[in-house]
């Protein structure tokens, strides 16, 4: 099969690329014409940013048989957010219906779609999980997100030939992507403020997002389907941080009581509501831009299971054993940058 | 009380800046806004509950009939979108640089001056409380007479959107680049002070490889009884942005983005030590207020701009001149044009 990854370079990108490779696909990376002059001997690339395609972009997209949109940004503002979610997107979908493609197409959204606001604290979230009712209110992540997949399903959906599947993968993370924002907050190089510490986190290990990625790529049970993508039995954020300190000794972990942090932001919000808008919270301290990453929630992986026979190569105590040797060589520190979902 | 119609065209990443203040003003509502781009145009009617959303902006103008249009889109577009609005009618808020070149903004300004309408380019960090007091303490004279002037800004743009290899940000086109975006701010405060320079003198330099133009500026500009020193530079973290008027009886130092004020006047030791004792206790406020506006505010760089919309809406309400005066609009295009003029290089 031959298959194209949009953002292929990425950090996903690279290990869905190394897996689709591995079932003996002929995978091309897309990527950004100044990621592409970096490219490794004998790797595929087509060079191209979907923010401002080539004139030859609907041409190029013919020959593939299955495409996984991978692109996706966050942290820069709004603007910034949606020229590469949303725009990047419609610029695609564009190209895909000038070249009146057909073939598969697996799209990555994200868990930040949800409605997790609307849930009740120990509620199961699942794929039937109502979408996000109230997408400004999100941050720049989650409602760029939500505009995407709502573009691409109402895009493929009047293409012939084109069977969607969708994606939501939850805190995808590795070695290489240790920080996540459900832990709470980066404090500087080694430090890591810890919001709570019993919520537990739906992680999806790198490998194990690839890995199904893949499969929903081949598998034909995997037509017009939606799967959450969550490793099993979800670690809590302090069996996590436990986990890194395993292998990083420098890190330090503040503790930050939530209910303390549950009034600050209510406060906040009530001050926001008296002064007509005027004293708006910083998005970290809105009630409802980060109560879905620190709700506590049970979350239910069976689908692909069920429907596709796949299960996750990657056991959850292995990843975490992955994401965190415990050798002194292992040192990666916090950083705001690695943490580009805000999952 | 009928509400002052706005339409905004050009929806970039400054947008929600307007949108969020529009909102907040009371009296004001938000007609329309428009951009190339229907996706992006339902996508912000959506988050800031405002609409209805055009593609087409003669469309827009036709339709919503606006008092006040916000014009945002990149500055090569301003000349056309200005003009259609002053044509429509409505009174021009643009934000900065107001255009690319002296030429085409004092075609603007000629024509919002015959139709009588306001034309205003955004000079938010002149309505920052820290500057607006400091400014005011001159106006006073009570420090005397202005004896020279720097100016500073400094903003880190390697990493940001100027710096994209794979899309040429807009600013890079204007003659000046990257700088010119940004010089308007600086300007803005010299020629609060200077209102008529004569003379000038600018150095420019590339000093970080990669980034397309220059990425410091520095400039000496002046008249018979002042002179002022310029500085630009993009490519220094964390951003900054100060100001020091040396006056014949006193000193006023502002830090523009940290909102902190210092004054020192002459005068006995006595009144030396009291202001030493004000600087203090100013500092630790501005400390305070820094913590208060990291948990409240996502957007302190702006709190200027939210007084300078409240102000130029209630000029348009009663039909008086705009906050921030022709003249100094004049002096402050005819500097930026200035500073990237190749006679004034050194």
């Amino acid at each position: 099969m031959k298959a194209l990854v949009t953002g292929g370079s990425g950090f996903l990108g690279r290990h869905l690329i190394a897996e689709l490779e591995a079932r003996g696909d002929s995978a091309t990376a897309m990527m950004r014409p100044s990621s592409a002059a970096r490219r490794e001997p004998g790797e595929r690339v087509l060079a191209c940013d979907l923010r401002r395609p080539p004139e030859g972009l609907a041409a190029s997209l013919a020959e593939f048989d299955a495409i996984y949109h991978l692109v996706a940004a966050a942290g820069s503002g709004w603007r910034e957010a949606f020229e590469s979610n949303v725009a990047a997107t419609e610029k695609l979908l564009d190209a895909l219906a000038a070249a009146g493609w057909r073939g598969r197409f697996v799209h990555v959204s994200s868990f930040a779609v949800y409605g997790t606001n609307q849930l009740a604290r120990g509620a199961t979230l699942d794929e039937s999980t109502p979408l996000e009712p109230e997408p400004g209110r999100r941050d720049d992540y989650a409602w760029t997100k939500l505009l995407q997949e709502r573009l691409v399903r109402d895009r493929l959906g009047e293409m012939d030939g084109v069977e969607l599947v969708v994606v939501r993968p939850g805190a995808i993370y590795a070695r290489e992507r240790r920080f996540q924002y459900r832990l709470g907050r980066p404090l500087g190089e080694h430090a890591v403020l810890m919001l709570g510490g019993g919520v537990p986190m739906p992680l999806n290990y790198v490998e194990n997002t690839a890995s199904l990625l893949a499969e929903c790529g081949h598998n034909p049970a995997a037509t017009g389907e939606t799967f959450n993508a969550v490793d099993p039995s979800p670690p809590t954020q302090r069996a996590y941080l436990k986990a890194w300190r395993g292998a990083d000794p420098q890190l330090k972990v503040i503790p930050f009581p939530l209910w303390i942090y549950r009034l600050l932001a209510r406060g906040l919000e009530r001050a926001e509501e008296r002064s007509g808008g005027r004293t708006a919270p910083a998005a970290f301290l809105q009630p409802y831009v980060m109560e879905p990453s620190l709700k506590r929630l049970h979350y239910d992986v069976s689908r692909a299971t069920a429907l596709l026979g796949w299960e996750p190569p990657v056991s959850a105590e292995e990843a975490l054993r992955r994401t965190f040797p415990s050798s002194s060589e292992s040192n990666t520190s916090v950083s705001r940058r690695d943490s580009s979902s805000q999952l | 009380m009928t509400p002052i119609r706005a339409a905004v065209v050009g929806l970039g990443g400054i947008a929600e800046e307007h949108l969020v203040k529009l909102h907040r003003l009371p009296g004001v509502e938000v007609a329309g806004v428009c951009d190339l781009s229907q996706t992006l145009v339902d996508a912000v009617c959506e988050r800031y509950s405002v609409g209805p959303g055009f593609t087409d902006y003669d469309r827009m103008l036709a339709e919503t009939q606006p008092d006040v249009v916000h014009v945002l889109a990149p500055p090569a577009t301003h000349t056309a979108l200005v003009g259609a609005a002053l044509g429509a009618g409505a009174h021009v808020f643009v934000e900065k640089p107001i255009a690319p070149s002296l030429a085409e903004y004092e075609r603007m300004r000629e024509e919002a001056v015959a139709r009588g309408l306001l034309l205003t380019e955004n000079y938010n960090y002149l309505y920052m409380d820290s500057t607006r007091r400091g400014l005011d303490l001159f106006r006073s004279g009570q420090l005397g007479e202005a004896v020279n002037l720097d100016v500073s800004m400094g903003v880190g743009l390697g990493r940001a959107a100027y710096g994209d290899p794979d899309i040429r940000h807009f600013a890079h086109d204007m003659p000046g680049g990257a700088l010119r975006n940004f010089a308007s701010h600086p300007a803005s405060i010299v020629t609060a002070v200077l209102e008529e320079w004569t003379s000038l003198a600018v150095s420019q330099r590339q000093l970080q490889p990669g980034m397309p133009g220059n990425d410091e500026l520095r400039a000496l500009v002046g008249d018979d009884r002042v002179s002022a020193t310029l500085s630009i530079t993009t490519r220094s973290q964390p951003s900054q942005f100060s100001w020091l008027l040396r006056c014949s009886e006193g000193t006023i130092e502002c830090d523009v983005f940290g909102q902190r004020l210092q004054v020192v006047a002459g005068g006995s030791p006595l009144s030396k030590l009291s202001g030493e004792v004000r600087q203090g206790i100013g500092r630790l406020g501005a400390a305070a207020a820094q913590v208060g506006r990291a948990a409240t505010d996502r957007h302190s760089y702006f709190e200027g701009f939210a007084r300078l919309l409240e102000d130029f809406y209630a000029a348009v309400a009663d039909g008086r001149p705009s906050p921030i005066p022709l003249a100094q609009m004049d002096a402050t295009n005819r500097l930026v044009e200035g500073l990237f003029e190749e006679e004034r290089q050194v």
